[in-house]
Formats: C-alpha cells, structure tokens, sequence
C-alpha cells in the first residue's frame, strides 16, 4: 500500500516538474516572441520615418538623416515649463554663458528668478552638423512665440502654471522686433550684422549659413532687448557699430508698427526721422518714438509672461 | 535547453523583470532616436512684469480723490491737503511739486501717518474707499485723521521733507514785474533746460504764470511689502498764506498776500522712481 502510494507520489511528482518545466518554457517562448515583434517594428521604423524620400522608377531611394543640430549640454530654467507645450522641436540647450533667461546672472543678483526686461542681452549658440555630405548651405530662421500663464494652486501648497499661447499679433510683432538678433560683435562691444527678416514676417532668416562636417565651432546669436530708443538711435548712444546705423534704420523703418505702438506714419518718414536723430538730436522727435517704443514695451510686460525662440534649420 | 531552462527558473522575480525591460529598452532606444531627428530648436524664457509707481489720495482712495477744493484764505491761515504713493517694488523714489504762483500761497511737504482721532492728529481726509455700505453698495465718506510723522531721514527733519525748488526765481528786481518788487518765490524760465521750457522765448506771459519746480529726491519707502502691494506712503502739502487787510490792490506787495480774489493755480504731484545710489 505504502509502496502504491510513494510511486503514485513519485509520479505525480515528475508531472509537476514536467508542468514547471512547460511553464518555464511558455514563459521564455514568450518572452523571446515580444523581443521578436519589438525589433519588428524597429526596422518598420527604419522605413516609415525620413525627411525625405527620393523614387526612381520603380525602385524609392532614402536618404539617410542629412544634419543634426547640436547646442550645449544643459537645459534652461524654465524646462519643465516649456515641457508644457509638447513642442516636436528639440530643447535648445544653453550653457552658463549662452542662454536665454539671464540665469546666472540672476543667480548672482539675487533676484527671485531669472526673466528679461528691456536691457537684457546674451548670446545663444548652435551648430548644424552635416552628416552625409561634407558641407552644407541652409537657412536659419528664428521666430518667437508668446505666451499667457495662469497659476493656479494645486492643493499641495504648490502651483500649476497653464500656458495659452498669445495670438494678438501685433503684441507678438512687438516681441519679435524688440528683441533684436546679431551674429557678431566688435572690439567696443557694439553688434554688428542685424538679422534682418524677409517682408512677409517677422520671423528673421540669416541666409546662406555654411556648415562643414567635422567642424567644431558654434554659430552664436546675439540677442539683445534695447532699454531706451535712444540706443537704437542716438550715434553717441547706440548698442551696434556705427557702420550698420543705415540698416538698422532701414530695418526698423520697415517693421515701424512693430517697433512703435500706434505708429502711423510712413516707411520713409521714420527712416528719414530716426536718421535726422542719429545726425542731430530733436528732443521733440525723440519722445515721440520713445514714447511709442516703451508703449509697446509696457505691452509686452503687462500681456506676456513666456516666451519660445525657435531656430528653423531649412 | 534543460542548463537553461534551470538558470532561467533560478532566477528571481526582479531579475526577470529587469532582463525583460533591458530587452525592451534595447529594441525601443534606436527607434525612439529615429523618431527625433530634429530641425528645429527651442528656448524659453521669462518676461518679468514691468514695475509701476502709483499716485494715490488719502485712505484707502485712488489718486482721483486727489482734492485740493475752494480754499477760503480769510478763515485761517493754513491747510494741508493728503496725497500717497504706492512705490510698489521701488525702495525710494522723486517727489516733484511744479505749481504756478497766481496765489501767494508757500508749499510743504509732510510725511504722515493715520492716527485713531482727532486729539492725536490734526489733519483730517474724507475717505471714500475704506467703507462700502452693504446693502446699497454705495460709499461711505469716513473721516480719518493724520499726524505728522516725528522721523528724521537723509531727506525728512521732523517729518518736514526738504523741498529743493528747481527754477526759483529770486531776483526780486526783475523786469517783468510791473511793480518790480515782489518778495516771494516765483518760477523763473530761464533756469529750466532749453528743451524743458514751457514758454518759447517769443512768449509775453505774466510771471506768475510760469511754474515753479521742487523736488525731493530718494524719499525711502518706509512701509514695503514683498511684493510692494497695497502699501503706502501718505504725505500731505501743507499751504500757508498770508493776509493784510491793510492792502490795496494798489500797493505794489499786493499779489505777495492771499486774498479771496479767485484767482487759480494749477499744481502738479509727480513721483517716480529713482533707486541710484548716485546722482541724480
């Protein structure tokens, strides 16, 4: 009986490792047909997503990725903020020295956090690497976008900040021609080469940038948002060398409504007038722009509370 | 197969899951990179809030109860009139007084402070802000009473502020004057900057007309808040005339003594911020 009873034992006892067995199996099976339909769809991946696709015939070619736009290694102040917008443009990274929100600075003055006000400047820096041609010509363009937040508390003694974008134009044109963009600087620390933007937008393009693979220097960018007119306009005043007054007055000439709030006069009379500033002084003429240009400052401060500069590479 | 089988079933749990998600990552890591290939790059930053100086009256009120009413110069022979600025952020700021001289009458400033009553504080403001009636929603006048404040600045003695008149004109032997004596301070044109005049040089205006400038610079903030809201500094000018009922319009001290003869000046309260540490 107790004989019967140990075999019976031993040969449940072989199923039940026979059942481990199958089920260490099932698992492993499983586990190696998930890896299998994930590498699937990798390669699908491969194919399905370019930036462009070239056909001959019957056959259709892929270009490998042409570039790939590198910055430096930290992220700005504000990344959980801009992580709001689920933008599907890369961050823009910056460095202590290159960056977009006065951070160090701001750090170093003590101030509650680090944001622009009219006479704030830095540089910001990029570069276009090519990856499959050599060299390479494109154009960047550079846009900024606005926004409005609301805070709200999120019943854990924080705040949630909620972004709306700011689609007034005229208070997103304000920003765009307030916040003036340089390649370069001059041995007195005056900018040089305005970027200039075409006539159709604000967005500004620097035109005909060359890039060569296997190169390491940085294209940088300085920004700048002029305090008073008078930097703009007066020659002993002015933050730009003195060789680029005729286009900086041309180019704000051409975005006057952008510049001044509620100007109405003509293209050619505010160059002819910002011109006769910057040969003689007219205190009259002055406050009458300056008067519009910190309107249009005061606008932005009281309407805008984030902003995004973007850099299109095409 | 069984050498593995085994390892596999020896190991435990967690590790199973960590080579499960190792697999995973491994696969999903270079089709997530293909995904991102970018042309565009981003940078966010702040815009701070501009910083604003706010002129107020008396109380609670906006700078709209800014009252200066129908002074009655034969009952008395002074008044105080209550002003406030709400220097926000600002840590010191500029108070400029600019008025015309029609009226003899010599300007102060006092710094004050409210005050439970009558018996601590003279100078009293009808405040139209501080009491809303419930059930009509309209306004309720209270009267509040102020006091001179007893501190002493770089800027204030006694709660007097130091008025420093910008374009005074003294020369009490001055050609525009038909009497071509007068004794008290007028405004003197010429003393302001070209482009800061308001009379062109081909202007005959009678001298009383031209405004006289003082200004008190650095006036500290003395009640700030973190964040400078709802908070003022409460100041009043006090007006002090004098009277001769011996005097005829003939006399040529006539227009020095304040008299009932509805006349009127236009006065100008400005501040503004001014936070340098040097001059000006």
């Amino acid at each position: 009986m107790t004989k019967f009873i140990r075999r019976r034992k031993q040969a449940s006892g072989d199923t039940d490792e026979r059942d481990r067995r199958r089920a260490a199996l099932f698992k492993l099976g499983a586990l190696l047909v998930f890896s299998v339909i994930v590498i699937v769809i990798g390669s699908i991946a491969w194919f399905s997503s370019n930036h462009s696709v070239t056909e001959n015939g019957m056959g259709a070619k892929i270009q490998p990725v042409p570039y790939i736009i590198e910055t430096r290694d930290s992220s700005g102040y504000y990344k959980n903020i801009y992580d709001q917008l689920n933008s599907d443009a890369a961050e823009w990274k910056i460095s202590a020295s290159h960056n977009f929100d006065n951070h160090t600075s701001a750090q170093t003055n003590e101030e509650d956090e680090p944001a622009l006000e009219p006479g704030d400047r830095g540089t910001l820096e990029f570069r276009v690497s090519p990856i499959s041609a050599d060299t390479m010509t494109v154009d960047c363009i550079f846009d900024i976008k606005a926004y409005w937040a609301e805070e709200t508390d999120d019943g854990n003694g924080g705040t949630t900040t909620t972004l709306t974008e700011v689609n007034e134009t005229a208070l997103v044109n304000f920003l765009n021609a307030h916040i003036m963009l340089f390649t370069g600087i001059d041995a007195n620390g005056k900018y040089t080469g305005l970027i200039d933007n075409n006539n159709v937008s604000l967005a500004r393009i620097l035109h005909n940038q060359v890039y060569n693979k296997g190169e390491s220097t940085y294209t940088t960018i300085y920004w700048c948002w002029p305090e008073h007119l008078s930097e703009l306009t007066n020659a002993s005043n002015i933050i730009y060398a003195a060789s680029e007054h005729e286009n900086v007055m041309s180019y704000i000439a051409k975005n006057r409504t952008s510049f001044f709030k509620n100007c109405s006069e003509s293209e050619a009379n505010v160059k002819a007038d910002l011109t006769g500033l910057y040969n003689s002084f007219s205190n009259r003429v002055y406050n009458r722009y300056n008067l519009q240009y910190d309107n249009a400052d005061l606008d932005i401060g009281n309407n805008i509370s984030y902003i995004v500069l973007s850099m299109q590479v095409e | 197969m069984k050498k593995i089988t085994e390892k596999i079933k020896g190991l435990s749990l967690a590790v199973k899951l960590q080579i499960a998600a190792a697999l995973i990552c491994t696969a999903a890591i270079p089709v997530h990179a293909w995904f991102s290939y970018q042309n565009k790059i981003e940078a966010m930053s702040k815009i701070k809030k501009p910083p604003s100086i706010n002129l107020a009256s008396g109380g609670d009120d906006p700078a709209i109860y800014i009252n200066l009413e129908n002074i009655d110069v034969l009952k008395g022979t002074d008044k105080y009139f209550v002003f406030s600025v709400e220097p926000g952020k600002y840590s010191a700021y500029d108070i400029q007084l600019s008025h015309t001289t029609n009226i003899p009458f010599t300007y102060e400033l006092y710094r004050i402070e409210e005050v439970e009553n009558e018996a601590q504080g003279t100078i009293t403001y009808t405040d139209h802000t501080r009491t809303i009636d419930a059930e009509t929603g309209l306004e309720v006048e209270t009267k509040l009473y102020y006091s001179i404040m007893d501190i002493d600045d770089s800027v204030t003695t006694d709660g007097k502020l130091s008025l420093t008149d910008i374009n005074p004109d003294n020369d009490h032997d001055h050609p525009d004057n038909p009497y071509n004596t007068f004794t008290r301070t007028l405004g003197n044109e010429g003393a302001l900057d070209a482009n800061r005049r308001n009379y062109t040089a081909n202007d005959t205006v009678n001298q009383y007309v031209k405004p006289l400038y003082s200004i008190v610079r650095r006036v500290p903030q003395l009640y700030a808040n973190e964040d400078g809201s709802d908070e003022r500094d409460y100041f009043a000018i006090h007006l002090t005339w004098d009277t001769n009922s011996n005097i005829t319009v003939s006399d040529s001290e006539y227009w020095d003594y304040a008299d009932n003869n509805k006349e009127t000046d236009i006065i100008y309260i400005s501040a503004k911020q001014n936070t340098y540490t040097t001059s000006p």
